[in-house]
């Protein structure tokens, strides 16, 4: 396990699967607000589902309409357990909050490593993110 | 999942601070002006939201008025859309009435509804209103997201960051631009090209064709579609202090053949089967011009967008009546990307918007040409 620094913009914790992508994605459209499904068919995680896992994303893009997206999964708890980042982005953290969705942003060391691994624990109280292949 | 509380709202405000490190602080608000209405861009997501937020009990805290949405709530408005999309755009409209927000369905809310005055501070979303009320009447607000705005007015306070501080207000950019400003066209043209190249930075803008306010309001909304910055400075239009850059601003020059060429992109393959006024909202088609484009017969069917308080005068006035037996339809709480546009199946049609263009082709998917008011009016394209 390798510990990294994280900037927590979500307060909340969570361990699970990573899921990651070097691809902006789009959440109104890309992602399936009830189940959950990617279903942005150019991306690179089509087909894989987001539900319970600490998803990792540079960015989002698209509209702001994005937030509600997170906020329809989380009521469905159909949300990732987390979200990581690699830059603070408003439309994401709107919905994290809303959906009650863990989320951070890391710098470009501990991206590259998250990209790398398959399973990951956020700790808010301590900022940390841990990751392990 | 817990439900949506203050808590919760205060944690939205809280968020540009986590991002920054710096201590929170907020800012009391006059008015807050709400996104995020239209069933085509908030969906049914938006509405559970909505519905979870407006039966916690919350109620905005001061004057908050609402944007346009996809469908004309009325009899006619039933008429000309498909009724599950009416159903859905009421709902919306119900959870906003609940939250205390005033149905004003207007994206001009800063001419009618809810007038701002230079000083105050606002959270406000929608982006052509966020740059007018800054950059014409000297209001202080970012560019808020529909919620953002919506968590500010329940809370009464907004984040002090961004362009409610002095500093924050400053030009980055110097926009040189030695083309004319002919018409409400080509300010959007411009408009759109400075949004694109100055991103989230303030620019500072001279040019004698952006002085009357339909020119302004067209640069400022067509700015707001390809930038991200809630304010663009035009000298002698913009108030507030004498020096309105920063030390040593970045030259952003813009060159009269690239406006061209937009234009140019903007021609319908097919011949066009509607005309469409109203993005923003058609404030500037005053009673007169109405009556002119009405004694000018025009060809093709013609949509004017107003806000609801604007349609009832017409009506009031019989005016609705007698401009739709010219072929020219008032149509109110709708924004120009309206439900009735897919009923009718037009495919290709002509505006004076450069903005409305924009999402007209980007997220309705329709033909596109751009002409300003005199040639449309006329009839000639």
């Amino acid at each position: 396990m390798k510990l990294f620094p994280v900037k927590m913009m979500v307060l909340g914790d969570a361990r699970g699967e990573i899921l990651s992508s070097d691809e902006p994605l789009s959440l109104l459209g890309g992602v399936d607000p009830k189940t959950g499904a990617i279903v942005e068919r150019e991306h690179p995680l089509s087909g894989q589902r987001v539900a319970g896992v600490i998803l990792g994303l540079p960015h989002s893009k698209g509209s702001t309409v994005g937030s509600y997206v997170l906020y329809s999964l989380s009521t469905r708890g159909n949300a990732p357990s987390a979200i990581i980042m690699k830059k603070a982005d408003m439309i994401v953290a709107t919905g994290c909050v809303l959906g009650r969705i863990p989320m951070a942003t890391v710098d470009e060391r501990a991206w590259k490593e998250l990209r790398k691994s398959s399973f990951g624990e956020l700790i808010s109280k301590s900022s940390t993110l841990a990751l392990s292949e | 999942m817990g439900k949506i509380d203050e808590q919760l709202l205060l944690e939205l405000l809280r968020l540009p601070f986590r991002d920054s490190g710096e201590r929170p602080r907020f800012l009391r608000i006059q008015r807050a002006h709400v996104s995020g209405v239209s069933y085509l861009n908030i969906g049914d997501a938006g509405i559970q939201l909505l519905k979870d937020l407006s039966e916690t009990g919350a109620r905005v805290k001061v004057r908050t008025t609402l944007n346009p949405g996809f469908v004309e709530l009325s009899a006619a408005g039933k008429r000309s859309c498909d009724p599950i999309v009416y159903k859905k755009q009421k709902e919306i409209a119900e959870c906003f009435l609940k939250l205390g927000v005033l149905p004003t369905f207007s994206c001009t809310p800063h001419f009618e509804g809810n007038v701002p005055r230079r000083g105050e501070h606002l959270a406000w979303a929608e982006s052509s209103a966020v740059l007018y009320s800054n950059s014409v009447i000297g209001a202080w607000t970012n560019k808020e997201s529909g919620m953002g705005a919506l968590a500010a007015a329940i809370m009464g306070f907004t984040p002090r960051t961004g362009v409610h501080v002095s500093e924050g207000r400053k030009a980055r950019f110097q926009v040189e631009y030695t083309g004319e400003v002919e018409d409400e066209v080509v300010a959007g043209a411009l408009g759109y090209l400075v949004g694109k190249r100055t991103g989230d930075g303030i620019s500072i803008v001279k040019s004698n064709g952006l002085l009357k306010k339909e020119t302004t309001a067209e640069y400022l909304a067509a700015l707001g579609t390809s930038g991200a910055s809630p304010m663009a400075i035009i000298e002698g239009v913009t108030p507030g202090p004498r020096r309105k850059t920063r030390k040593s601003p970045e030259k952003a020059e813009m060159v009269e053949s690239e406006v061209r060429e937009l234009l140019e992109e903007y021609q319908t393959n097919e011949p066009p089967q509607a005309i469409l006024i109203g993005c923003p909202h058609a404030v500037f088609t005053s009673e007169r011009r109405l009556l002119d484009l009405a004694e000018r017969k025009p060809k093709l069917p013609v949509f004017v967008f107003v806000s609801r308080r604007r349609k009832e005068r017409l009506t009031r006035a019989g005016l609705t009546r007698k401009l739709r037996r010219r072929g020219i339809s008032v149509v109110a709480d709708a924004c120009i990307m309206w439900c009735g546009l897919r009923a009718l199946g037009y495919e290709a049609v002509l505006t004076n918007s450069v903005k409305g263009a924009h999402y007209l082709r980007n997220h309705m998917r329709i033909d596109v040409g751009l002409a300003p008011m005199s040639e449309l009016a006329g009839g000639l394209k």
